[in-house]
């Protein structure tokens, strides 16, 4: 009796504290790990403690060079996922209006997406400057992967609605703001958020690879080079935090537009 | 939901020990190798210049009582670090300045020999004008020069050359006016490609990248980095100690003082027969890794600099360089000047 009694009360306390409680246990756990592999292996070079890269973490702020390297990944991470977006955006939506459109952008697609990254990378680094290809690598992973998002969203418009509002002749605008955006939105926001923390971390990889100045790649590339590996996992923490607020931003500019077509 | 709690607390205990044994048990590993019977020696040389100081012991392969040895060549200098802290090598040629960031660290390393004494060129598409080296450098401005590997020795040797000769300089795709603006790919071979298309008209590598760029892209040799650091340090000889063997201090042990010496007397005999046998240096050295090495001439191997000088011996000229790259940057020498232990001296010289 009394168990079930506390398991009920838990279920009900769960649902209110649930959303602070389980992320924070999740960090802990997480912390917890890192803190006894650190002093497990005791050699800052291997495994810096949670509280030394932290330190490095704030460090970054008082330094010129994090600012100018966070600005230079981040400007080139949002061009390379406007673009995507825009791209993916446009021709899933000639796509629909034109099915031979969609059946000629499918092996296009596929064939992007199964490149690997890796080739991408490579091929890249030969035609283009080291700021360059980056964008270029971001824009080849991330579009496939929105586009392909888009237009299965398009494709599960409901069938019956959109028949109903032709017969009912809504007009055009009215169909767009209040059936098709809607009706993708939900996806299309979630598949926009993983996208871009994805084009980030594509992005500081490739910057690695290419060299480009300014950027957070480097710096991390410089901080190994130098054996710093605290300051690496400074960095690492930094790109970690950017990539969150990136995906906060993007369910923002979401909930803003459910908002505005009311 | 009790449950669950309990469970994902085990969870994480179960992952936390895993993480720790996993780690612990690398750690250990150190140990394993100190076989009394034989011991293991593993070598490990970064890919270009520094790989030709081994290429004797490579192709002839000869052996010391009680030690297996084995070479590898691995693609750059941040390999050699990796491999020294996980214990796949007790030797390795770091660049010096890689090697007293080991050492500042504490990862157990000193410095017994230096061994490439600058094999860093510019080449160019166009002459630089001038007659001083000071116009020369100056002429730079309003360009891109490209270099390989930022933060590496030969951007931190070109960066203090500019700065003694009061150039400016910035980091960037573009050229602007008034500075000498600083590009980087990552090795010699992907730069060859861009000098060849013309999209860079002036880069810094070292040999044996060098001669395949002026023999392929259409270069020529505009300045020879060891003479600009000569002349910027005011040093006595031409040239830095760019690159170094490495031992790990297990085998540093009196036990090993022998087998030391002979390994330094073998990279002695390895400078005049490299620029005999270019031939063999090549095949040698391709069969143990090298993607860099093949088709080597003894101009090439001439040009590398290749000179064994004992740590003891080699103090000043370490200290000069080290001290420029410190006072430069100190994170770039692992944030002091190593101490005299940094220096590797064998036991027997009290002995004898």
């Amino acid at each position: 009796m009394k168990f079930c009694d506390l398991k009920e009360r838990l279920a009900s306390k769960v649902g209110i504290i649930g959303n602070i409680a389980y992320p924070v246990i999740g960090a802990g756990v997480f912390l917890l790990i890192w803190f006894v592999a650190a002093k497990a292996t005791d050699m800052e070079i291997i495994l810096p403690s949670p509280s030394r890269a932290f330190e490095e973490f704030f460090v970054l702020f008082g330094t010129k060079e994090f600012y100018v390297a966070l600005g230079g990944t981040l400007g080139r991470a949002l061009i390379s996922f406007a673009l995507a977006f825009l791209c993916a955006a446009i021709l899933a939506v000639i796509g629909y209006l034109l099915p031979s459109v969609s059946k000629i952008l499918a092996p296009v697609v596929t064939i992007l997406r199964s490149v690997p990254t890796m080739s991408i990378i490579l091929l890249s680094l030969i035609w283009l400057n080291s700021s360059e290809s980056p964008v270029l690598i971001t824009f080849l992973i991330v579009f496939p992967l929105l586009y392909s998002s888009l237009e299965r969203s398009l494709k599960n418009i409901d069938g019956y609605v959109l028949s109903m509002s032709k017969v009912f002749g809504v007009p055009l605008m009215t169909r767009i703001f209040r059936m098709y955006i809607p009706a993708v939105l939900p996806d299309t926001v979630a598949a926009a958020r993983s996208n871009i923390s994805l084009g980030l971390k594509v992005m500081i990889a490739s910057e690695v690879l290419a060299q480009t100045v300014k950027s957070m790649g480097v710096a991390m590339q410089i901080s190994r080079v130098y054996l710093d590996t605290a300051a690496l996992m400074g960095w690492t923490i930094a790109a970690v935090i950017l990539s969150y607020l990136l995906e906060g931003a993007v369910l923002c500019m979401g909930r803003l537009i459910v908002r505005w077509k009311r | 939901m009790k449950k669950k709690i309990i469970v994902t607390i085990a969870l994480a205990l179960v992952m936390t020990l895993l993480v720790s044994v996993a780690l612990v048990g690398c750690e250990n590993k150190d140990e394993n190798t100190d076989n009394p019977s034989t011991v293991t020696v593993n070598v490990v040389v970064p890919d270009g210049s520094p790989a030709i100081a081994i290429a004797k012991l490579v192709s002839e392969n000869p052996t010391f009582a009680g030690y297996d040895i084995n070479y590898s060549i691995v693609e750059g200098a941040t390999q050699i670090s990796a491999a020294i802290l996980n214990d796949t090598a007790n030797i390795a040629i770091a660049p010096l300045n890689l090697g007293a960031t080991m050492y500042n660290k504490g990862m157990g390393v000193k410095l017994v020999t230096t061994n490439v004494q600058g094999s860093l060129y510019m080449v160019g598409k166009n002459m630089p004008a001038g007659a001083t080296t000071a116009e020369k450098l100056a002429s730079l401005k309003g360009k891109v020069v490209y270099n390989i590997g930022q933060g590496a020795t030969p951007d931190l040797t070109f960066k203090y050359i500019l700065d003694h000769f009061g150039i400016a300089y910035t980091e960037g795709d573009t050229a602007a006016a008034d500075v000498v603006t600083l590009n980087y790919v990552n090795t010699g071979s992907e730069l060859i490609p861009l000098l060849k298309q013309g999209k860079a008209e002036y880069g810094i590598m070292g040999e044996p990248a060098v001669t395949k760029a002026n023999a392929n892209a259409g270069t020529s040799t505009v300045f020879d980095i060891q003479a600009l650091w000569q002349e910027s340090t005011g040093s006595a000889t031409a040239g830095f100690p760019q690159a170094g063997v490495f031992v790990k201090d297990s085998l540093l042990a009196s036990e090993h003082a022998a087998f030391i010496e002979w390994f330094v007397a073998k990279l002695k005999e390895n400078e005049e027969w490299a620029s005999a046998n270019p031939d063999k240096v090549s095949s040698a050295l391709t069969s143990v890794g090298s993607t860099s090495l093949a088709g080597l001439t003894s101009a090439t191997i001439t040009a590398c600099n290749l000179k064994t000088v004992k740590a003891a011996d080699a103090k000043t000229a370490v200290n000069t360089y080290l001290g420029a790259l410190y006072a430069f940057n100190a994170a770039t020498v692992g944030g002091k000047m190593p101490d005299d232990n940094f220096f590797y001296a064998p036991a027997t010289d009290a002995a004898a």
